[in-house]
Formats: C-alpha cells, structure tokens, sequence
C-alpha cells in the first residue's frame, strides 16, 4: 500500500492540531477480514471545525474511534498513522492516554449506550473525574465540584436530583447533555462529536447542537463533527469531508460542498435530501454501501456511480485540488 | 374538528381518549383528538417523543383499544375492537409498516417467505404460482429487484429492508395503510426510494395513509393534510400547503425553526424564528390550562388557566385550518 502524498500536501503543518495520515483500519470476524477504512486523511488545525459527512457504514465512527484508539477488539489500525500536535498516537501509547485524559473528549451517538444503566450520573462523573485527575490531590468534594460545574455548563436544570438520578430516569435531552459534559471534562483542546443528535427529537437537536457550538466557541476547542445531515452540519463548521466506503472523497468548505458538489455520491447525496422547499422528491442512490469483505478494486463508488468508466473499476482515484478549498477524489476531474 | 364536505372520510376519529393506568399515576397518552382521512388522502400526525402520535396510531391498529372516544372505519366502530378479535377482512384492510425494518422483518427467514406468510393469511386459496406471481408483481411495484427473494433481511440494506416492508404491507391490497415513522431510521439516499415508492404506490392504488413522523420534510412530500400533536391533543390541523404557507401555533413555529436549514428558500418558509426552549413534560401531569403554555414564548394569563378551544382560521373545500391557541381568538371565523 502506497502513501499519497497529494493527501496532505494541504496540510498545515504549522497550526496543526490532529493529522491522520493514509489510516487503514480492518475488523476481523471469525471467517471474513472488513477492509473498511481505505487510506483516510484528515487534518484539524487549532480552533478549525470540521465535518465529516457519511452515511451508514461509511466508516466515520470508525474513523472517529480509531483517533482515541477504542475500536472494538475486532478492530485494527493496519497502516497509517495518527498525530496529534505531531506526535504519534499509534507509536506511543503513554502518550495516547495522557490525550485521551486531558486533551480530546468524544460525545457518543446513543447516550442510552453510553451510560452505564446501573451507575447513577454522581458515580458516571466522579468516575471520570478520577481517573482523569488521578495523579492530582483532588479530594472528593473538589471533584464533586468540578462535576457540578460541568452539568451547569451543560444547562441541566436541578443538578441535585440529575446527579441522583439513573440513565433511564432521565429524558433524552438530558442524558445527552450528560455525556457532553463527560465529554467536557476531558477535551480541553478537541471534541470529537459521533452524530450527537440522532436520536433526539427536533426542537431537542436544536437546543443541543447549539449547546455544542457554544461551549466550542467559549471553550475555543477544536471539533469534528460526524453526520449523515448536511443542514445539520452546514451551520456547524468550517470544513466539510464527505465519507463513502472507507474513503473520503470529497473535501471542501459547506458552501463548497452545498453550492457545487463534485462528486457523483456527494451530487447524489444532496439532490436526494427530502426538502421542506417542495413537495418533490429526489431520486434516491440505488444500490447499497459496498461489502468491505470484497470491497471494488478500483474507486468504491463505482458499482454505484451513473459516470463509471473503466478506469473508475480498475484504478483508486487520488484526490485533486479543485478550488481554493476543494478538493475531489474522482476520475471524472483527472 | 371538522366534518368532511366530501364523501364519508375512510377512517374518523372523534374526542379519542387513550389512558394508561399505572401506579404511579394515569398517563394520558391521547386526550381528546378529532380528525377525518378521506379516501386516497394523507394525514401526517406529527409530533416530538411523548406528543401521543404513536399510541394514537396503536389504537387504530388495534394493539391498543381507546379508553374513550370513537374510531370509525367505513363508518363501522373499531375503536374497542383489539386486533385480535377483529375480522380478518379488516385486518387485510388496515395495514402497517413499523419504523424500524430490522426488528419488524423476521431476520431468519426470507423475503419470499415473509412475503409468502402475508400472502396466505389473506389468499387462503391461493395457489403457489399464484403467490409467486403476486410476490414478483409486489417486488417489482416497489422498486425492489427480483433476486432479493432469496435474501434474508440482513443482507439488504435499511431502504431496501423498508421496501419489502412495504410489499409486506401491500401484499393484502389494503385500503388504509399506517406508516409508523417509514424513513426516520433510514439514511438521506434510502429515504428517497423509500418516498418515491410509496408517493407511487398511492398515485397507481389510490390507499389511504396515516403517516406517522416528527420529520417535516417527509410531510412536505407526501402528506396532503397535517395534524400537530402536543401531549395527546392536536394543537393545529390544516392542509399542507396552508401549513407550510401559514403556521400559527407556537410550537409547530418552534418545530419548523429547529428544522436545519440549507438554503435562503428553506430559511424563507420557516416563520419568525422561535428558538426551541425545555423540553415536553411528562403526559402523567401536563401543564393545566394550554399544555404548552410553560415553552411558549407568547403564553398570556388566560393559557395558563384555560385551555383554548379549536379556532377556526380557514374552511374551504380543499382548504383548511384549524388551531387551538388563544392568540386567535379573535381573528375566528364562523363557517
């Protein structure tokens, strides 16, 4: 497997707060390997926003959890590397847990999941707490402290009976809220949100998803937020990556990636989006995400792409600068 | 709300109660609703976790039976007829697909055969070739292909698993089909199949629809009236261009402002931007008065004391809108 350098020639080397660099990352089942991620770049500059923007099975909960390394034991990072403020993640594994505790924190998708449902919140933050000040002197009630003001910062209202309360006891809303403020508690310069808000209600995505860009811009943390909903994205960051089969391809600003969408998938993607606008609808993509058993050869798209050429069966495409901001990984712009 | 000027709607629902008695309290999961479906039309019943859209839904289907009230099919009382004591002419008549395919599709069995069962159960006297027929017939009217027959459900996709739902639910050739939140668990490019489907399964079979869903764009493109559920009563009911073109009440204003915007047209539909604010209390102990008064922005004395009548804003014969909010009042007018 060979690098591509044209990958992260746009990377700033400088301001750079997280690089992934050509990841490769596999998932073993007894009879079948999953090749899934594909050789995915990424930066994230200090205080950049970024999008990933995916479906499912596009690999961007791999992709996320492979950054703090808690894949399942089925998962396995098998090429590339991870650097964060430029050092390697992968190679140095004191080092991955010394940013796991005081610099990225991740809110997960399902907060249901997340919590443990027999560990009241008190016990959920003060476990965190602990194990991320345990080379501090922080006594008890300076931890509850810290808990408190975290649910505060969260907006929780009646912090007392939360903190008393179990996972069930509490609506949807607001156990999200408490895994962002778990999440808090240890991202002092990134934040890694997993589709935050899909299972919320609407008004409730709303107030959440603005709780998240307010602490990101009060707490001027770095973010990459992964999504299948552009809109939802659109008003969130500044650079949008767009997911398909373990590879990104697609790299651009919203506007960029709204206004004039390169890709075959990401045109697909949009024009399919039910519209409030209008009564129509758009086509839809037929065919499903490809089989990371046996994935295509060639671009991944390809099986399901009304611009395939023969080259597109044979060939991975490489990522071309198309704008000032945007880049596409596809045949049809080499 | 509103009496149909049309021929008898095919599905009537008038004052329906449904209450769950538990210890700790009564949950009052639907509180009094009223709306008529007619023949080849669409009802979106649209509401957040708790508004009682889904227990309504339930009744209707017969999972449940109202507690109060009355649900009419054809004009014949279903309401206190629990599914399985109702004919099986009914049955075949009133059908469902479930919001999540995974759990509704029998994972070791395969698409032929969770077709085949549909097909039996309604054509006792059908012969194999007949069934296989009608399932190549469902199969392709859906938009699915042929050689997923031999598929289980976990070798297709989440679109095309809500497809064969779909055949699923048409295999009886029913009338009125409830599709319980059809694409919310589905991704953007499944859910267009998805709409396109069943948009072209109502134009060629002309059923009726109740579609359940907290989605507003998925009412846009296939409802042809809306219903906002707060709580267990409706809040605002309407035609959906009236809908879209006019919404009154506060909270459908606050569910449109927190619908993530793309576009200036997008921006352009969406009303006077009402930022969502706490969260639906519990249907154990609503709010007196409006239930909605503790959200809204515009809540005056009287809302939270009384609880305001449905206003009657527009009466026409393919138009309509009616809304329960005190800030109306005034502007009702008497059909």
């Amino acid at each position: 497997m060979f690098s591509q350098e044209s990958d992260y020639t746009r990377i700033d080397k400088i301001n750079s707060l997280l690089e992934v660099r050509d990841l490769y990352v596999n998932y073993r089942s007894y009879w079948y390997v999953y090749k899934v991620l594909n050789g995915v770049s990424l930066s994230v500059r200090k205080g950049e926003k970024v999008g990933i923007l995916g479906e499912s099975g596009a690999g961007k909960t791999t992709l996320l959890k492979s950054i703090i390394n808690i894949l399942p034991p089925s998962g396995k990072i098998v090429n590339g590397d991870i650097l964060y403020k430029g050092k390697s993640l992968i190679k140095d594994k004191k080092y991955l847990n010394e940013i796991r505790r005081r610099s990225i924190g991740m809110i997960f998708q399902d907060p249901l999941a997340a919590l443990n449902p027999v560990f009241t919140i008190k016990e959920h933050m003060l476990d965190i707490l602990k194990h991320i000040y345990k080379n501090s002197n922080y006594s008890k009630s300076d931890l509850m402290s810290m808990a408190v003001e975290l649910l505060r910062e969260v907006m929780l209202p009646d912090i007392e009976r939360v903190l008393n309360s179990y996972p069930f006891q509490l609506s949807g809303g607001m156990r999200q809220r408490v895994v962002i403020a778990m999440a808090l508690a240890s991202a002092r310069e990134l934040l890694l949100a997993d589709e935050p808000t899909t299972n919320l209600d609407v008004t409730i995505q709303d107030q959440i998803l603005r709780l998240i860009d307010k602490l990101v811009n009060e707490r001027k943390l770095s973010l990459v937020l992964v999504s299948h909903a552009l809109g939802l994205l659109y008003r969130m960051v500044n650079t949008l990556y767009v997911m398909y089969g373990g590879e990104i391809i697609e790299i651009g600003s919203p506007r960029d990636i709204l206004k004039d969408p390169l890709h075959p998938y990401t045109r697909m993607l949009i024009e399919s989006a039910p519209r409030i606008t209008t009564p129509k609808v758009g086509e839809g993509i037929r065919g499903n995400p490809p089989d990371y058993r046996n994935p295509p050869p060639g671009c991944r798209f390809y099986p399901r792409c009304p611009f395939a050429k023969e080259i597109c069966k044979i060939r991975k495409p490489e990522l071309k600068k198309v704008g000032e901001t945007h880049y596409v990984r596809c045949h049809l712009y080499e | 709300m509103i009496s149909s000027k049309l021929a008898t709607p095919i599905l009537s629902v008038r004052d329906l109660r449904k209450y769950f008695i538990l210890s700790q309290g009564v949950v009052k999961a639907v509180d009094g609703v009223d709306f008529d479906v007619n023949e080849g039309e669409t009802l979106a019943l649209v509401g957040e976790s708790g508004s009682g859209k889904t227990t309504t839904a339930h009744v209707i289907m017969g999972f449940y039976t109202a507690s109060g009230g009355s649900v009419k099919y054809k004009s014949e009382e279903i309401g206190y007829i629990p599914i399985e004591k109702r004919s099986l002419k009914l049955r075949k008549e009133i059908q469902i697909v479930f919001q999540d395919p995974a759990t509704s599709l029998n994972p070791k069995k395969s698409v032929k055969d969770i077709l085949e069962i549909a097909i039996k159960t309604h054509f006792p006297n059908s012969s194999r070739l007949e069934r296989l027929k009608l399932m190549l017939d469902l199969i392709n009217f859906v938009g699915l292909s042929e050689d997923l027959l031999f598929k289980k459900p976990s070798e297709l996709g989440g679109g095309e698993k809500q497809l064969v739902a779909l055949a699923r639910a048409l295999a009886p050739d029913p009338q009125l089909i409830i599709l319980d939140e059809p694409t919310s668990a589905l991704d953007v490019s499944a859910q267009a199949r998805v709409l396109r489907a069943l948009s072209k399964v109502q134009r060629e079979r002309k059923n009726t629809y109740l579609l359940i869903t907290h989605d507003l764009s998925v009412v846009r493109n296939l409802a042809t009236k809306v219903a906002i559920m707060y709580l267990g009563k409706i809040y605002e009911y309407a035609t959906t261009e009236e809908f879209f073109s006019n919404p009154l009440h506060p909270y459908t204003q606050m569910l449109l402002s927190s619908v993530p915007t793309l576009t200036e047209e997008e921006e352009k539909i969406l009303p006077r931007k009402i930022p969502s604010s706490g969260e639906i209390p519990s249907p154990m102990n609503p709010p007196s008065g409006c239930r909605f008064y503790p959200r809204c922005p515009f809540a005056k004395e009287i809302c939270k004391i009384k609880e305001p009548p449905p206003i009657v804003i527009k009466d026409k014969e393919d138009s309509f809108h009616i809304v329960r909010c005190w800030l109306y009042i005034d502007t009702q007018k008497i059909p």
